[in-house]
């Protein structure tokens, strides 16, 4: 697989690169909340045509799983299949705390998080690029005294490094993991919310 | 919700606006806020009087066919109403998890619809006619 279309929309950025022959071409993305989904299919027409490349043209669509905004993955999923069935492409989900702790250059354990809401964080622990244990919501107060890496964790007042969620790295992620990815029945492809809604009856 | 607001009791559409007014002086960013009332008990009304009071200076209309209105207020005011739309799997699919993780106040008319929904830490504010004209606004 050389030709892909990666799209990550997990949190406030609206960000979808393409990779042709294998390389990176091109990043459009937006941190402007809300709006992924006035965005993204502009970004997707932008860069297409920008680089004389159609959807029939691409091996695979790489899509950032979650967790994240419930809003933000339905749209990024809702593109993500849509162009993939219409040219019947394999779909690459990619994890988005795994593809985030790719940008980490570090040998000891530490947190990736997002913010969720309140003092939660959606957060999971690496150590050499592999997971220590599975991405969990939690209270910020659980996190224990290894470094913290994430984004829109301002409000949880604690130390961190920024690491923003990126379409480029996502796209890395799934060209390195094509064959372990790719995934055609797209049934089998959704959202990785972590919170689904209880419903208290 | 900062406390303090005693609520109080109105003889006409102008007072449950300036009602309104003064619960907004003591919304936070974030806080969730349910309006019980019958018909035309003036839970739109009231909002009107919130939305005034954070200084948006447009038109606030009912929410019951559209579901949800946004507002850029001083605060950004997510006006739900629940009344004709009882599925609780539409709601969450509309993204209402992300509206309530925000730091929007929400305002929903018609709660007890959704109820199995909504966060436990909410401010449940009722809207009751005491006579023709009078309608006691509280906390409860």
């Amino acid at each position: 697989m050389k030709n892909i279309l990666a799209i990550e929309t997990a949190t406030n950025i609206c960000s979808i690169s393409l990779f042709l022959d294998g390389s990176f071409v091109e990043t459009k993305d937006s941190d402007e909340p809300r709006s992924h989904a006035v965005k993204l299919p502009v970004f997707t027409d932008e860069l297409l045509k920008a680089h004389k490349c159609k959807v029939s043209e691409l091996d695979a669509i790489a899509i950032s799983s979650g967790p994240g905004s419930y809003t933000g993955l339905r749209i990024g999923m809702s593109l993500a299949k849509g162009l993939a069935l219409s040219y019947n492409l394999p779909l690459l989900s990619v994890k988005t705390l795994l593809a985030m702790d790719m940008e980490i250059d570090i040998e000891f354990p530490h947190w990736v998080c997002i913010h969720s809401h309140k003092n939660m964080v959606f957060a999971q622990k690496f150590n050499n690029h592999e997971p220590v244990n599975d991405a969990t919501c939690i209270p910020v107060e659980n996190l224990d005294a290894a470094p913290v890496f994430g984004t829109e964790l301002q409000k949880c007042n604690i130390d961190f490094n920024e690491i923003l969620p990126s379409s480029q790295t996502i796209g890395r992620f799934a060209l390195n993991n094509a064959a372990a990815l790719a995934e055609k029945d797209y049934q089998k492809v959704s959202p990785f919310y972590l919170t689904e809604f209880n419903i208290s009856k | 919700m900062k406390s303090g607001w005693k609520g109080g009791v109105t003889s006409s559409a102008e007072e449950t606006i300036n009602l309104g007014k003064s619960l907004s002086k003591f919304i936070e960013a974030g806080d969730i806020i349910t309006l019980e009332g019958d018909l035309a008990a003036g839970k739109t009304t009231f909002v009107k009087g919130i939305l005034d009071g954070f200084n948006f200076d447009r038109q606030v209309t009912s929410p019951t066919f559209t579901l949800i209105n946004e507002y850029e207020a001083q605060l950004r005011v997510i006006h739900m109403d629940c009344y004709r739309e009882n599925d609780l799997q539409r709601w969450i699919n509309l993204g209402i998890q992300d509206y309530f993780f925000s730091d929007d106040v929400k305002i929903i008319e018609w709660p007890e619809i959704i109820s199995a929904l909504i966060p436990k830490d909410h401010i449940s504010i009722t809207l009751k006619s005491v006579s023709e004209f009078e309608r006691k606004i509280y906390i409860k």
